[in-house]
């Protein structure tokens, strides 16, 4: 198509990504830049988000372009290999799709987040998320007292 | 010696390199997680650090949906109180239980409740008999013993609209004067006075309203907000629609309010390892009459007492359809498949987890025979 315009993002440790248009009018925050400023053949700044994230995020915004060979079935599929990621690569992903303003991917990260947080004592999240216990031992004696059925 | 040590300091790059601030995430990505959590995650996720403590989720409405069961004993030689989440295999077990009495203080559950029934569940709380005890928070209990002028007693049902601790919140109980007729009265915490509208001999709460329905056929409403009752119906759903008595009074019926409609469904009397025959009728607001449901629409029905209802949803993809109800014959709920299931409301396996709705008992038969259960509105995020 002769309207097919390329688009270049520059994540923040430099690296230089061509996109088609379409691809990065998923996100708001791009799409608003280009509205507003049009920049045509100019380079994109992303100072929010690395090359490997990024590249990573792209990857989810060519799959979910309008395509109709792909139906319904095949996304939740490759959306859940997708978000099948380390945790540091899901907290990446997060604050990328947030901050580029990707609803759908934000949703998806989150599903994916909750599920992992059903049924885990909060012993257990501290652990998969990497995350340290700053409450004192009176502080966790108080949760116990309050809702003590729920921690058992 | 050599290699361990360089194993270490390998395993603290790794964990660096692996590290993320998770406990700073962005509040509105915290609020994002929480819309999809149970309750009891979301009790968890506030227990993991102190930043979580502090995100303001209170606001988030449960997903809760499906009641749990509260598998309970009181009495003097046994104590046990525990919930079943529908989502976990295990119970949630109780501790320490106390249960105020207006004459005799702070006392123990057994004590208070050896002899009570529970009727009615809302928020977390139960209504027992004559008093109201909140089951989630062993340091508040409390017990309301709404004091009645005439010489009269609650029977059989009684229900309430909300929180007990909140200032709005009305309790709704039966009176008897001698044995034939039957009032409902309505209570509320701040504003001690009562009400009397037309007999009824079942109740149901449904936003902001109590329905009352006669075996006569009479229906009304009670509007909490304006204090007022309204008849909404004298026909007897009995005859309507072609559906004769003797289809509908065999066996035992319950009044069921969910998803703005009313119910009223019955089921035949119980034989052992049988399924009963059920029935269920809707209450059509515009023609004002009853109408017998030929599906329950992907929702599903859980009768005892109290009875819930619930419209179709994310949580009932796994129930849809269903009735659970309770036998006599073993002291877990069953369930029947009601009407037609169409094509597209089978169950779906995807992302759903299984249901749980069979406590395991332990197997005493003294202990048993004195145990219930019953459903119950799962309670809010108190802290």
């Amino acid at each position: 198509m002769a309207f097919t315009k390329k688009v270049t993002l520059k994540s923040s440790d430099g690296e230089l990504f061509i996109i088609d248009r379409a691809v990065a009018l998923q996100s708001r925050t791009i799409q608003y830049v280009l509205e507003d400023t049009n920049p045509v053949d100019a380079i994109i700044p992303v100072p929010a988000v690395d090359a490997r994230t990024l590249s990573k995020v792209l990857e989810y915004c060519k799959k979910h372009l309008i395509d109709l060979n792909t139906d319904f079935e095949d996304y939740s599929k490759w959306d859940k290999d997708f978000v099948d990621a380390e945790v540091w690569m899901l907290y990446d992903l997060i604050m990328a799709a947030d901050y580029l303003h990707i609803p759908p991917l934000i949703d998806l990260i989150c599903d994916k987040i909750a599920s992992m947080f059903k049924g885990q004592t909060p012993d257990k999240i501290r652990e998969i998320f990497n995350i340290d216990n700053d409450f004192s031992k009176e502080e966790e004696e108080d949760f116990k007292k309050k809702s003590g059925w729920a921690f058992k | 010696m050599a290699s361990h040590s360089i194993l270490t300091v390998d395993k603290i790059r790794k964990r660096k390199r692996s590290w993320r601030p998770w406990s700073n995430l962005p509040e509105d990505l915290v609020r994002l997680v929480v819309e999809r959590l149970y309750l009891v995650d979301r009790i968890h996720l506030h227990a993991v650090c102190k930043n979580w403590l502090a995100s303001p989720i209170h606001d988030i409405p449960l997903i809760d949906k499906l009641p749990w069961i509260m598998y309970y004993c009181f009495s003097p030689h046994h104590t046990i109180c525990s919930f079943f989440e529908p989502c976990r295999k295990l119970p949630y077990i109780l501790g320490e239980e106390r249960g105020w009495d207006d004459e005799r203080g702070w006392i123990t559950a057994e004590s208070l409740l050896s002899r009570a029934t529970a009727y009615a569940s809302r928020c977390g709380w139960v209504l027992f008999s004559e008093k109201i005890r909140e089951v989630f928070n062993s340091t508040l209990y409390h017990a309301y013993q709404p004091r009645l002028e005439h010489d009269c007693h609650f029977e059989r049902l009684a229900t309430f609209s909300s929180d007990p601790t909140s200032s709005d919140c009305v309790i709704i109980a039966p009176t008897i004067y001698g044995e034939e007729y039957l009032f409902i009265s309505a209570y509320s915490i701040g504003n001690k006075t009562w009400k009397t509208p037309p007999p009824a001999h079942a109740m149901a709460y449904m936003a902001g309203s109590v329905y009352c329905y006669n075996v006569g056929g009479g229906l009304s409403s009670f509007h909490i907000a304006t204090q007022e009752w309204r008849l909404l119906s004298n026909e007897s759903p009995l005859i309507d629609d072609g559906i004769n008595a003797s289809d509908f009074v065999i066996g035992t019926w319950y009044f069921v309010a969910y998803g703005g409609h009313l119910h009223l469904v019955s089921l035949t009397e119980l034989e052992a390892d049988m399924v009963p025959e059920c029935k269920i009728l809707k209450y059509d607001w515009l023609d004002g009459a009853w109408r017998k449901m030929k599906s329950l629409e992907g929702g599903v029905i859980f009768v005892g007492k109290p009875s819930f209802g619930v419209s179709a949803g994310e949580q009932t993809k796994m129930v849809a359809n269903r009735v659970y109800y309770s036998s006599s014959h073993t002291s877990k709920p069953n369930f029947l498949v009601y009407g037609s299931v169409g094509m597209g409301e089978k169950s779906e396996f995807s992302r759903n987890q299984q249901i749980y709705y069979e406590p395991r008992l332990e197997k005493s038969q003294s202990l048993e025979e004195s145990r219930s259960w019953k459903w119950m509105e799962p309670p809010l995020l108190t802290y």
